[in-house]
């Protein structure tokens, strides 16, 4: 891990917003509007983000250089109008977000190891052993 | 007009506005600089997304989503709890907790008394909606200055008859003259506003309406170019002598596709080619006959002359043109008006024939720009005002009720160690919120007000100025509600601190707390309210009278379209009188059309040309002219739309040219011109292209309103008929009569119409593929369009009314149920020793009636006051009679039946145990 890493080691662990918003942007360069669909479509609808919410966490990862300005595309949104700005990650932005998901995988794999949720279907845990009081 | 794209669609939609203004209002300024325009766009396409295939649930769902991540990311942005990097500091977090726990109790104090919240909140609603949207007026009307440089030293020249003081353009002469003799213009120029040519080519001609002007007008206005140049004054200071024009940015986006490389390509317009030198920025608005407005192209004065084929710099009596003026510092608009009038005596010397009984006239532009509006809004804004005023003492009198009823509670608060300044603070805040919540909901109001005030154009608001919820409208309205917050809360507050001494209030007073300037207020509100309502009975009485108007012809079934045949080819008036014949029977095999006529050049339902008419040989005496609208008609026309004809006979085939000129008259100017003789026979003058001319009158017509109905230039039915084929005209309206059969409903009406007009542009095309025809529509679309005015005024000073019958019950509620509970022990012990409820029944509304009865007493004289007012300059004889007092009565028994009798029943429930057990 290089020194550029490990201080981005201290963001973690990313906001949950943060981390969709720069898993989004790791796939193409996207505009708000595209952003709010592909993480929607990719949460099965249940992570919708605001309009807000996203520019506000957008213009922090700018400003600590997750994330760059991608220039502008012309619209095909559904209300057209004039070019849209978009998005692109950068180098940072991108170990940040491999370091998030390694976090997280580990986190899985120890939860699985711990609740014993390998190979089994949703919801048929083995049953916890009940502490005495 | 272009259909707009679908981007301006939507950014125009009402809730992207409204979510744009929020966003500005509350966004901290970094975030809306770095990424404000993405982020409203993201918006626009998620809104437009969900209306479009997500249905309308959706479409909630996500509003309130964004509404949610605005309010808390603004928070999160501006007071602190950020995310992953840089998060703000929380150094302001301490108050704010404390701010936050007390507005938490506030919310809990309001749900836990659900029906005093409605009332309350919905009250400040109004109080707050009203002001916003009347604040956004009057920022418009008074707060912005005008966009022209030294604009308060800016006027418009035109000349007055003397005699009447009736206005007039001027003419070229006489401004040339100004401009020699003036001491006080350190600018002039001239213009000749909104003429309307013929611009053929491309897909189908259209009319445009274009300003010719000298040179030095674009720099006296400061007008800018977008592209190209504007008009570089030429040798005569007259500007260029090519032919050339400068296009409206409008005109230059929907005929060109805003093309870059437009300049130097030409443009024909009624068969002369015009070269474009330049492009206006879009901002600018114009001055002239249609403040704001901006004409499509503009023309050097110079080509005026040719293209419309008017002589112009020649007669001085030809006063077609406007003179824009500045000027100099130092001078007063009294020196300006001096120096005219020492200019008008010399012309009258000089120039009896043209210049004796006339005078120069200068108005300043601020205030002729705003003529219309500012009064109004003057009265709109103090009306808001006292709304607002009265929205806060009434909800101040509910909040002292609310104060003894929750004095067991705060006595608590304080008997656990709560300080009288913590109790008075959180009090405070619960009545802040109620202003902000309330204020809130007020916007919703506000929103709808301002569409409202800027979809009507009684107010005759320049285009330029655009009505609209921005920034400074949404502080206001935050503003607004912080005052109503303060005001509503400081006084129960501060009494509420005093619980102890509020506990034990003893009774012994009149029952309206507070004696007798609480009395002559509620007694005041109760009047106010009486006075509106009568003033809102009056204009819907005036409305339905305009609506019942007989207009002297039939009006059912009709589709007016205007055409102007310009151009070379209409030069010979043979061809003006081919042309009318081979239109008229072209229209008439229209299929679904009934009947067709020519009717020309003034325009049913709307425009106005008038010619000067006297009796023979007196056309020299000035004063004796009297204006009449001027109308060129074939044989048959008048029968066609229904106008009868009372005396002698209709127009004929016989009134050829060469034949003696002939005229009908309406029967109003007939007795005007001729009060005890027999008008046919008789013969008028008129002046024609600058020769008088004697006319035979060969029949009386009725009366009939063919400008409007509410008539601000000519207000007597004074109307001329001559024949077109004697006079033929250019300006023409083309009447269609559609068969009867096709439904009498609005919707069939459309669908007729829909069908009927682009047959009838196609069978016009064959006649004259360059001549385009404009302002088509039904004449009940018309009439409509003339009755907005008067409906915007009856819907205001209605609304006004019911909130002033709203707020005077609350009032009156108020203070009664305020009394009753701070009675409650002196009526428990009236019941205990022997009082029937109904005597405390009547004790209490008779306390109430005396209230209502005196303001009504008030308010009715008032009402007659306000109807003598409101009676001159309303439409229609309109008085308050009996029957419309009865209504405004019926409203006061209402306002009765809410703010007294429910306290008044509270009273008699009493339980006389409970009430002495509770003291």
């Amino acid at each position: 891990v290089s020194r550029e890493s490990s201080d981005q080691a201290s963001a973690l662990p990313l906001a949950p917003h943060d981390f969709e918003i720069l898993l989004s942007l790791s796939e193409r360069e996207l505009h708000g509007y595209e952003l709010v669909r592909d993480i929607r479509e990719r949460s099965g609808g249940a992570i919708d983000l605001g309009t807000s919410t996203l520019y506000a966490a957008l213009r922090r990862m700018l400003a600590a250089g997750w994330v760059e300005d991608a220039g502008e595309r012309a619209a095909h949104g559904p209300s057209g109008g004039p070019p849209r700005r978009t998005y692109r990650i950068t180098e940072r932005g991108r170990e940040v977000v491999v370091l998030e998901a390694r976090r997280l995988q580990r986190l899985a794999r120890q939860s699985e190891r711990i609740l014993g949720l390998r190979g089994r279907g949703p919801g048929i845990g083995r049953q916890t052993p009940e502490k005495a009081p | 007009m272009t259909p707009a794209p679908g981007g301006r669609d939507a950014s125009r939609a009402p809730i992207v506005r409204l979510y744009r203004a929020l966003f500005r209002l509350w966004m901290p300024r970094e975030i809306r600089a770095e990424v404000g325009e993405p982020a409203l766009a993201a918006f626009e396409d998620l809104w437009a997304e969900a209306r479009a295939s997500r249905g309308k649930r959706a479409a909630v769902r996500l509003l309130a989503r964004e509404l949610a991540s605005l309010a808390r990311t603004g928070w999160r942005e501006r007071f602190g709890g950020g995310g992953p990097v840089e998060r703000p500091s929380r150094r302001r977090a301490g108050w704010i907790t404390d701010l936050l726990g007390d507005l938490r109790l506030g919310a809990r104090a309001l749900r836990r008394r659900p029906g005093f919240a409605a009332v309350a909140l919905l009250t400040v609603a109004l109080g707050v909606g009203l002001n916003t949207a009347i604040f956004s007026l009057a920022d418009a009307v008074f707060l912005r200055p005008l966009a022209y440089p030294a604009s308060e030293r800016l006027g418009l020249l035109s000349t007055e008859r003397v005699v009447d003081s009736s206005g007039f353009s001027v003419s070229y002469l006489e401004l040339r003259d100004v401009e020699e003799r003036n001491r006080v213009f350190e600018e002039l120029a001239f213009f000749l506003d909104w003429r309307s040519v013929n611009l053929s080519g491309g897909d189908r001609p259209e009319r445009i309406a274009v300003n010719f002007v000298t040179a030095d007008y674009f720099g006296l206005l400061g007008f800018q170019p977008l592209l190209g140049s504007l008009f570089a004054p030429g040798d005569d200071g007259e500007g260029p002598l090519e032919p050339v024009a400068v296009l409206s940015y409008g005109l230059w986006r929907q005929r060109f596709g805003g093309d870059a490389e437009v300049v130097g390509r030409s443009v024909v317009l009624d068969g002369m080619t015009f070269a474009v030198v330049g492009v206006l920025s879009p901002e600018v608005s114009d001055l002239g006959q249609r403040f704001g407005q901006r004409p499509d192209a503009y023309l050097p004065l110079t080509w005026a002359e040719p293209l419309l084929q008017q002589s112009i710099r020649e007669r001085r009596g030809a006063r077609y043109l406007t003179g824009v003026v500045r000027w100099r510092a130092g001078i007063t608009e009294q020196d300006v008006r001096d120096d005219l009038d020492r200019i008008s005596t010399e012309l009258a010397g000089e120039h009896p024939e043209s210049n004796r009984g006339w005078r120069l006239v200068m108005r300043p532009v601020s205030a002729l720009m705003f003529e219309h509006a500012r009064e109004a809004t003057l009265v709109l804004l103090a009306g808001a005002g006292l709304v607002l005023l009265l929205v806060c003492a009434n909800l101040a009198g509910l909040l002292l009720i609310q104060g003894t009823e929750r004095s067991g509670e705060l006595a608590m608060r304080r008997a656990l160690g709560a300080g009288r300044e913590r109790v008075v603070r959180q009090l405070v805040t619960e009545s802040l919120l109620l202003g902000l919540v309330g204020g809130a909901l007020g916007i919703g109001v506000a929103f709808l007000g301002v569409r409202l005030l800027a979809s009507t154009d009684a107010l005759r608001l320049p285009t330029f100025v655009s009505l609209a919820l921005d920034r400074r409208a949404l502080a206001a309205a935050v503003a607004i509600s912080l005052l109503t917050g303060v005001l509503v809360g400081v006084t129960p507050a501060l009494r509420a601190g005093r619980v102890e001494a509020l506990a034990c209030l003893r009774g012994g007073r009149s029952l309206v707390g507070g004696g007798g300037a609480r009395a002559a207020m509620l007694s005041a509100q109760v009047a106010l309210a009486v006075v509106l309502m009568a003033g809102a009975v009056l204009l819907v009485d005036s409305l339905r009278q305009l609506q019942a108007t007989e207009l002297g012809f039939d009006d059912q079934r009709l589709i007016t379209a205007r055409l102007d045949l310009q151009g070379e080819r209409y030069d010979d008036p043979e061809a003006l009188r081919a042309v009318a014949d081979a239109l008229l029977e072209r229209a008439r095999a229209l299929p679904g059309v009934e009947d067709a006529l020519l009717w020309g050049p003034s325009r049913l339902g709307g425009g106005n040309w008038v010619r000067f008419v006297t009796r023979e040989g007196r056309y020299d005496r000035i004063d004796e002219r009297i204006e009449a609208s001027r109308h060129h008609l074939l044989p048959g026309a008048l029968a066609a739309l229904g106008v009868p004809i009372l005396r002698g006979r209709d127009l004929s085939s016989a009134d050829r040219p060469g034949a003696p000129p002939v005229a009908l008259v309406s029967e109003a100017l007939a007795r005007a011109l001729w009060p005890d003789r027999d008008p046919v026979g008789q013969r008028l003058a008129t002046s024609i292209d600058g020769e008088v001319v004697a006319v035979e009158v060969v029949g009386v017509t009725g009366n009939a309103k063919h400008r409007m109905r509410v008539d601000d230039f000519l207000s007597a039915d004074f109307d001329v008929y001559f024949a077109y084929r004697q006079e033929p005209e250019r300006h023409l309206n083309l009447l269609l009569r559609f068969a009867s059969a096709a439904g009498a409903d609005r919707a069939a009406e459309s669908a007729v119409v829909s069908r009927i007009v682009p047959a009838l542009r196609g069978a016009i095309g064959r006649i004259d593929l360059d001549l385009p025809i404009y302002q088509v529509g039904t004449l009940r679309e018309q009439l409509a369009e003339e009755e907005a005015r008067s409906r915007l005024s009856a819907a205001l000073v209605s609304s006004y009314a019911l909130l002033a019958m709203a707020l005077a019950s609350l009032g009156i509620y108020g203070a009664l149920a305020l009394a009753v509970r701070q009675r409650a022990r002196e009526i428990g012990l009236r019941l205990a020793l022997g009082a029937s409820r109904a005597d405390i029944l009547e004790h209490v509304l008779g306390q109430g009636m005396r209230v209502l009865v005196a303001g009504a007493a008030l308010g009715v004289a008032g009402a007659y006051g306000v109807s003598r007012l409101l009676g001159s300059t309303l439409y229609g004889a309109t008085s308050l009679d009996l029957g419309r007092l009865l209504l405004v009565i019926a409203g006061l028994a209402a306002m009765a039946i809410l703010g007294v009798t429910l306290p008044a029943r509270q009273a008699s429930r009493i339980e006389p145990t409970a009430a002495l057990q509770d003291g």
